[in-house]
């Protein structure tokens, strides 16, 4: 049940309905949660619905251990168990099939063909994301920042909570799950936030996001006979739609928690308008980067030790980072790029604290940085590496002659609305961040024309899934 | 709670009423321009008589000449053939010519493979065309049979325009730009509906046809026929060529059938495996024309 479908344009009102009815008991409001919730997550498979209560319950029952055992061996045999099971779960949906592979072609390089029997498995929607936020809870525990719930109903609902279940931001315990277990009560003024953010997701995703697909998948699927103009503008389009499409997203989560009284994490602050890679992953899916550096790169040794050390640990969260994403190598090349791109800046520390100019001064950064981040999003967006490599070198060459965009009337339409409104955004956003604001908060008669341009302009009739479901 | 709920319906019921009235607009001035077809039939013919009208898809477009027929038979000649369409639009197509008060002596239905036994119950791509028309009642009876949608934005845009401007809002918003400053623009198609097709393909050699035998039992094809004849009209199935189909038609009922599916035997004439280009559609049409020749000498 996609946010932007009809199904959900009528379990929304329903559930809320119920919700602020019975908002004077605490419990029957978790109960609807929860129900609602797994009603979501089973309208795209219900045979999943028995993973999510496995990976809730074994996470429940660990945290209790952990937070009731004294033994150091103990708590860390339990969490050993729920990384165990997590990751496990992880690794036979996610990446069974990929590893399988590699294995076999790695063989093959020496002469050697394996035949391989894939399994025949269907990616959970939101695995990675519910798994990581499990997980976040057990390891808080066993750090002593988290003390466990006994709230069966509370956990269930925080790890399960439909705004955010399939694509984050992916929570903390420490921020959300304590929502769950206090009493919440209606705030206007908050709810309304929540719609103004809704509506501003809404307007990236439909209007922004879903119409740069129709280009995008043409130009990708096309790219060797494309000129290096078409390439161009498929890489920025496909810029623009993973980011609408995944800050919309976010968008509509947090739109959508608030509106029922809850408030989740911030997971983009304006990343096209950063100065340097490194600027970048501070603000672009900052619930996944701020994950990383808490349970991977501070464990591993973070900055401590010499320059090396501390590259080759930055380099470990970039390369398991784009390996999050999906088990292909373009994923894991994706993340290799970020890294290398990442590694200047960290060096030199002295610039990494930019900012905010409200002059133009900055737009030359900017420019480079979107660039960057443009050629890696064709590694991501590729359907393999030779395909990826190829774009980059039909990118650079000129090698081909057609041009996807301009050759329709209507592609070029498209084209028109996504660029007009992807500026519009790029410059809102800009006007926010001077006035040091992490969302873009229009007044009522904004928000009255972005529901018209999402009427007259939404790709209803070309509606992709949020990309991140895959992941 | 009551103001968010309260100030909520307000702002939904405003934009509401501000949509339906900008995509009643939309719609009422593509319905004065000539931007595609079904507009162009009732505000851009030529005449409202003909001699031969051809109704089709993509490929009778791509096959069929109308200033070729008009020269060679005499009087005027249409091409009504839209991209994107099967048999029940091309249905629709041929009730919304005559229900606009035009006539013709022929209707030319270019049939193609996938509609011969039987079609889908379902809109096709070119179909929100129509919805400027939605009013009109057999506009309204194919939308209500074959609008499967789960809004059916086709079948209810006759009370709510805003569901077929909204969902098809890509392929109307530039139509109703383009007919609000020039309503006699006509998209990809001449003033007597031809449109060229490029070469794709460019084959060399021509494969190998398989051959498919069909008697046309489709019984859309039989309520066409029952209107045509009633609107005074001779009905002639043509089948356009193809590049790789061998089509016989054993047992069909219909007086006239113009099999060419043969017709062009060189890889050149074809844009892909179903349209022909330019160089093709000359040969298509001469030999149509040979045909029509012979029918109307007939009794």
């Amino acid at each position: 049940m996609l946010f932007t479908s009809i199904e959900f344009a009528i379990f929304l009102p329903l559930v809320f309905a119920l919700y602020w009815l019975t908002a004077k008991y605490r419990k029957t409001q978790l109960v609807i949660i929860l129900v609602s919730s797994y009603f979501f997550y089973a309208w795209w498979d219900w045979r999943f619905l028995g993973l999510i209560i496995f990976s809730s319950l074994v996470d429940f029952l660990i945290g209790l251990q952990i937070g009731e055992t004294t033994s150091k061996l103990k708590k860390k045999r339990l969490l050993g168990l729920s990384l165990f099971t997590n990751l496990g779960l992880l690794g036979v949906f996610k990446y069974f099939n990929f590893f399988l592979q590699s294995f076999s072609e790695a063989f093959s390089l020496f002469g050697q063909n394996i035949a391989v029997a894939r399994l025949d498995i269907v990616l959970p929607v939101g695995i990675s994301f519910y798994t990581f936020q499990t997980l976040s809870y057990t390891i808080d525990i066993y750090r002593g920042k988290l003390s466990p719930t006994k709230d069966v109903l509370a956990f269930f609902s925080f790890v399960s909570f439909f705004p955010q279940l399939v694509a984050g931001p992916i929570e903390r315990a420490s921020h959300l799950l304590g929502q769950f277990t206090s009493p919440r009560r209606f705030d206007y003024a908050f709810a309304v936030s929540g719609v103004r953010i809704f509506i501003w997701g809404f307007f990236k995703k439909v209007v922004i996001a879903d119409n740069a697909a129709s280009i995008v998948d043409l130009i990708f699927a096309n790219y060797s006979d494309q000129s290096s103009a078409a390439l161009m503008f498929g890489a920025i389009l496909f810029a623009f739609q993973i980011y609408g499409d995944f800050s919309g997203y976010s968008d509509m989560a947090i739109g959508l928690s608030r509106i029922l009284g809850f408030d989740l994490m911030l997971n983009f602050r304006f990343p096209y308008l950063a100065q340097n890679i490194n600027d970048f992953w501070k603000r672009w899916h900052i619930s996944l980067s701020s994950w990383f550096r808490d349970y991977l790169y501070i464990p591993i040794g973070g900055s401590h030790g010499s320059s090396l050390f501390a590259l080759r640990n930055v380099m470990i969260v970039f390369v398991i980072s784009g390996f999050w994403h999906g088990a292909n190598w373009t994923f894991i090349v994706w993340g290799i790029l970020h890294g290398l791109l990442y590694i200047p800046m960290f060096l030199n520390k002295s610039k990494q604290n930019l900012t905010v100019h409200k002059t133009l001064r900055r737009l030359p950064n900017i420019f480079l940085t979107f660039s960057l981040v443009c050629i890696a999003w064709i590694f991501f967006r590729a359907e393999s590496l030779t395909d990826a490599l190829g774009y980059i070198y039909g990118l650079f060459t000129n090698s081909g002659s057609a041009n996807m965009i301009f050759a329709s009337n209507q592609r070029l339409l498209v084209l028109v609305i996504v660029m007009i409104s992807s500026f519009a955004m790029l410059f809102l956003e800009f006007k926010a961040e001077i006035k040091q604001k992490s969302e873009v908060l229009l007044p009522s008669y904004g928000l009255g024309l972005l529901v018209l341009a999402i009427v007259f302009f939404g790709a209803f009739n070309n509606p992709e899934d949020f990309i991140y479901f895959q992941f | 709670m009551k103001k968010f709920v309260t100030k909520g319906l307000i702002y939904f019921l405003g934009i509401l009423l501000i949509s339906t009235l900008l995509s009643g607009l939309g719609l009422w001035l593509v319905s004065k321009g000539n931007f595609y077809k079904p507009s162009f039939v009732v505000n851009g013919l030529p005449s409202n008589s003909f001699q031969t009208v051809v109704f089709g898809s993509s490929r009778g477009l791509a096959a069929l000449d109308s200033k070729m027929i008009s020269e060679s038979q005499g009087g005027l000649s249409l091409n009504l053939c839209m991209t994107h369409t099967a048999l029940p639009t091309h249905f629709l197509m041929i009730k919304h010519f005559f229900e606009q008060g035009n006539s013709t002596e022929f209707v030319l239905l270019s049939v193609d493979l996938g509609d011969f036994e039987n079609s889908q119950v379902k809109t096709g791509d070119a179909d929100f065309k129509f919805a400027p028309f939605a009013g009109e009642g057999y506009v309204q009876e194919f939308y209500q049979k074959y609008d499967q949608t789960g809004l059916r934005v086709l079948a209810n845009s006759n009370w709510m325009p805003l569901l077929a401007y909204g969902f098809y809002n890509s392929q109307l918003i530039y139509p109703t730009l383009i007919s609000s400053i020039r309503p006699g623009y006509k998209y990809l198609f001449d003033e007597l509906g031809n449109y060229g097709y490029p070469d794709y393909l460019g084959l060399s050699e021509l494969p190998a046809a398989s051959p498919r035998a069909t008697s046309l039992k489709n019984p859309i094809l039989e309520e066409i026929s029952q209107y045509v004849e009633q609107k005074g009209a001779k009905l002639i199935i043509y089948i356009a060529p193809y590049l790789q189909e061998d089509i016989r038609i054993d047992g069909a009922s219909f007086q006239h059938i113009i099999n060419h599916s043969r017709l062009l035997n060189e890889a050149k004439f074809f844009s892909d495996n179903i349209h022909l280009v330019n160089t093709g559609k000359i040969s298509a049409t001469k030999a149509l024309n040979l045909e029509l020749a012979k029918i109307k000498h007939q009794p």
